[in-house]
C-alpha cells in the first residue's frame, strides 16, 4: 500500500470514528456542562422545572407518534402490499414531498391556518404542535416501514397469494405479522424524531397563546431553541439538552434491539 | 374494513400535505412575487445569499468527511473493525436532535472564548449532517454491482484503488444525489443554526458583520417567532420549500434503483 492509500485508510477510519462517536461526544460535552451548571446554579427549581417540560415533551411525542407513525406505516403497507403500481408511485411521491418539507414550513403553515381560522386559536398551542410534530413524523415512519417491508422475502406474498387470499388479507395476515418488528422499530424511530422536534413547535408556541395564560414554549426542544438563540447562557441549557439526548437515544437503542431480534 | 383503515392512513398523509400547502398558500400567495423583488428583510435574496455562504462552507467539508467515512463503512479493508459500526451509527442520527447539536457547538465555542458566528453555524451544520450523508454515500456505493468489484479485485487492485476508481466512479450519480439531498436538508435546517449562531440576538456577529443576513430558514424562524408579517413569511417559506423540493427531485432522479443488500 502506497503513502496515499495508507493516508486515506487512516483518514477514513478517523471520519468513521467521528460518525460513531458523535452522540457520545455530544453526551460527554453535555454531561460536563450539566455538572458545571449544577455547580453554578444551586437553585433546585431550575431543575425541577424540567420535569413538567419532559412530561409535556413525552406526551406530545407519544400522541404525535401514534398519529404520524400509524398513518406512515399504514401508507407503507398499502403501497407495498395492496396498491397498484400507479397508486404506489403516487403514494411514494406524497411521502417524498412530505419528507422534503422542512420543519419551519410546517410550523409557519400551522400558524397561517390558525390565523385564517381565528376560532381554532382558542384551543391553545398543544393541538397544532402535536399535529405539526405528527406531520413531520409521518414520512419518517413511512420510509422506515417501507425499508423494512422491502426486506421481506418476495416468496412470502407469492405463497400467501397461492392460497387464494386477496391483497388486503395478505397484507394483514402474512406481511404485517412478518414485518411487525420492523414496523415497531419505525414507531420508535418516529418517537425519537418527534421528541427532538424544535422548529415547528417553537414557531407555534411563539404565536399561539395558551388559553390558561401561561406563555412560552412548553417542550424541551422548543425551550432549548428559544433560549439558545436568544442569548441564554449556553451552559444553562445543558441539563435540558442532556434530558433531550437521553430521551432520543432510548427509543433508538430499543429500535436497534427490536431490529436485531427481527433479523 | 381493513382496506378502509389503510386508505385512511394514506388519506391522513394527503390531508397533511394539503394542510401544509394550504397554510402556506392562503397567506403567502399574495406576496409570492413581492418577496422576490423587495429589499431585505422582506425580500429573500440576501438571506438566500447567506444560506449559500453557509452551505459553501459546510457542504464540501461534510461531503469530504462523509465520503471517507462511507469508504470505511462499506469495506472492512479500509474501515477495519469500524466498518460494521459506522453505518448503524449513521442510521441512528435521529436520536440526536439538531437543537442539541447546536447547543453543544454553542457551549464549546463560548467555552473556548469565541463568539458564535458563521463558522460555529457551519460547524453545527456539519455535525448534524455528517451521519446522514455517510449513510447516503454508503447506500449509493452499495448500489454498485458486485460483479464489478469482483472483477476489479481479481486484477489485484488494492481496496483504496477499487474504492476510488471502481466504486466511486460507478456510483457517481448516487453520490451526487446524496450531496444534493444533503444540500436540501441543510437549506431547511433551522434549529442547529439558530442556536449555534445566537440567531435571536440582533447584534450577533453572524448577522451584523459577516453576512448581513441570516440564512433563509433561520431568517424565517426569527421572523415567524417575532410575529412578523405572516404573508411575507409564508411566501418566503413557500419559496424555500420549493427550492428544497427541486433539489430533492433532482437527487431522486439521479438515485440508482438497484442495490446490493450486503457489503463487500
Amino acid at each position: 500500500m502506497g503513502f496515499f492509500e495508507r493516508a486515506f485508510v487512516w483518514f477514513a477510519r478517523l471520519c468513521a470514528s467521528l460518525v460513531i462517536c458523535i452522540p457520545w461526544l455530544l453526551g460527554a460535552v453535555l454531561g460536563a456542562a450539566t455538572l458545571v451548571a449544577m455547580a453554578g446554579y444551586s437553585a433546585p427549581e431550575r431543575y425541577t422545572a424540567l420535569v413538567p417540560l419532559a412530561i409535556a415533551t413525552i406526551g406530545i411525542g407519544l400522541i404525535a407518534t401514534l398519529i404520524g407513525a400509524t398513518a406512515g406505516t399504514g401508507l407503507a403497507l398499502l403501497a407495498h402490499a395492496v396498491a397498484s403500481a400507479g397508486t404506489r408511485r403516487l403514494l411514494l411521491v406524497i411521502v417524498g414531498i412530505l419528507s422534503s418539507t422542512p420543519a419551519i414550513a410546517v410550523g409557519v403553515a400551522m400558524v397561517g391556518l390558525l390565523a385564517y381560522w381565528h376560532g381554532v386559536a382558542g384551543a391553545g398551542p398543544f393541538v397544532p404542535v402535536t399535529l405539526a410534530v405528527a406531520i413531520l413524523a409521518t414520512p419518517l415512519a413511512s420510509r422506515h416501514a417501507l425499508r423494512e417491508l422491502a426486506k421481506l422475502p418476495p416468496d412470502l406474498r407469492q405463497a400467501a397469494a397461492a392460497t387464494g387470499a386477496d391483497p388486503v388479507r395478505i397484507a394483514f395476515s402474512a406481511i404485517f405479522p412478518a414485518a411487525r418488528r420492523g414496523i415497531a422499530a419505525a414507531f420508535l424511530a418516529a418517537f425519537a424524531a418527534a421528541i427532538g422536534e424544535a422548529t415547528a413547535a417553537q414557531v407555534i408556541f411563539a404565536n399561539v397563546p395558551d388559553p390558561n395564560g401561561s406563555a412560552g414554549p412548553a417542550t424541551l426542544a422548543a425551550v432549548v431553541l428559544a433560549g439558545g438563540a436568544d442569548g441564554v447562557e449556553a451552559v444553562a441549557l445543558a441539563p435540558a439538552c442532556l434530558v433531550l439526548l437521553v430521551l432520543g437515544l432510548i427509543p433508538v437503542i430499543l429500535s436497534r434491539g427490536v431490529e436485531r431480534s427481527a433479523s | 374494513m381493513p382496506l378502509a383503515a389503510l386508505w385512511s392512513c394514506a388519506g391522513f398523509c394527503v390531508a397533511a400535505l394539503a394542510l401544509v400547502a394550504a397554510g402556506l398558500g392562503i397567506n403567502g400567495w399574495n406576496d409570492f412575487l413581492w418577496v422576490l423583488q423587495a429589499p431585505a428583510p422582506v425580500g429573500i435574496w440576501l438571506a438566500l445569499e447567506a444560506s449559500a455562504v453557509v452551505l459553501a462552507i459546510a457542504l464540501p467539508a461534510v461531503a469530504l468527511l462523509g465520503f471517507a467515512a462511507a469508504g470505511a463503512a462499506i469495506d472492512a479493508k479500509i474501515g477495519g473493525f469500524l466498518a460494521k459500526f459506522t453505518e448503524p451509527a449513521a442510521d441512528s442520527r435521529i436520536a440526536t436532535a439538531s437543537v442539541v447539536v447546536g447547543t453543544v457547538i454553542l457551549i464549546v465555542v463560548v467555552s473556548a472564548g469565541y463568539r458564535p458566528d458563521i463558522l460555529s453555524a457551519s460547524l453545527a451544520l456539519i455535525v448534524v449532517n455528517l451521519p446522514a450523508i455517510t449513510g447516503r454515500f454508503a447506500r449509493a456505493l452499495r448500489a454498485v454491482s458486485v460483479v464489478r468489484l469482483q472483477a476489479a479485485a481479481a486484477t489485484g487492485a488494492g481496496p483504496v484503488h477499487i474504492f476510488f476508481f471502481v466504486l466511486a466512479r460507478a456510483a457517481a450519480k448516487g453520490l451526487v444525489a446524496a450531496v444534493l439531498t444533503t444540500a436540501a436538508q441543510m437549506l431547511g435546517e433551522t434549529a442547529a443554526l439558530a442556536v449555534a449562531s445566537r440567531a435571536a440576538l440582533g447584534g450577533s456577529h453572524l448577522k451584523a458583520s459577516t453576512l448581513g443576513a441570516w440564512p433563509l430558514a433561520v431568517d424565517l424562524w426569527t421572523r415567524a417567532s417575532a410575529h412578523a408579517d405572516l404573508s411575507a413569511v409564508s411566501a418566503a417559506t413557500l419559496i424555500l420549500t420549493l427550492i428544497i423540493l427541486l433539489l430533492r427531485s433532482v437527487a431522486h432522479a439521479l438515485t440508482p434503483r438497484a442495490a446490493n443488500p450486503k457489503p463487500t
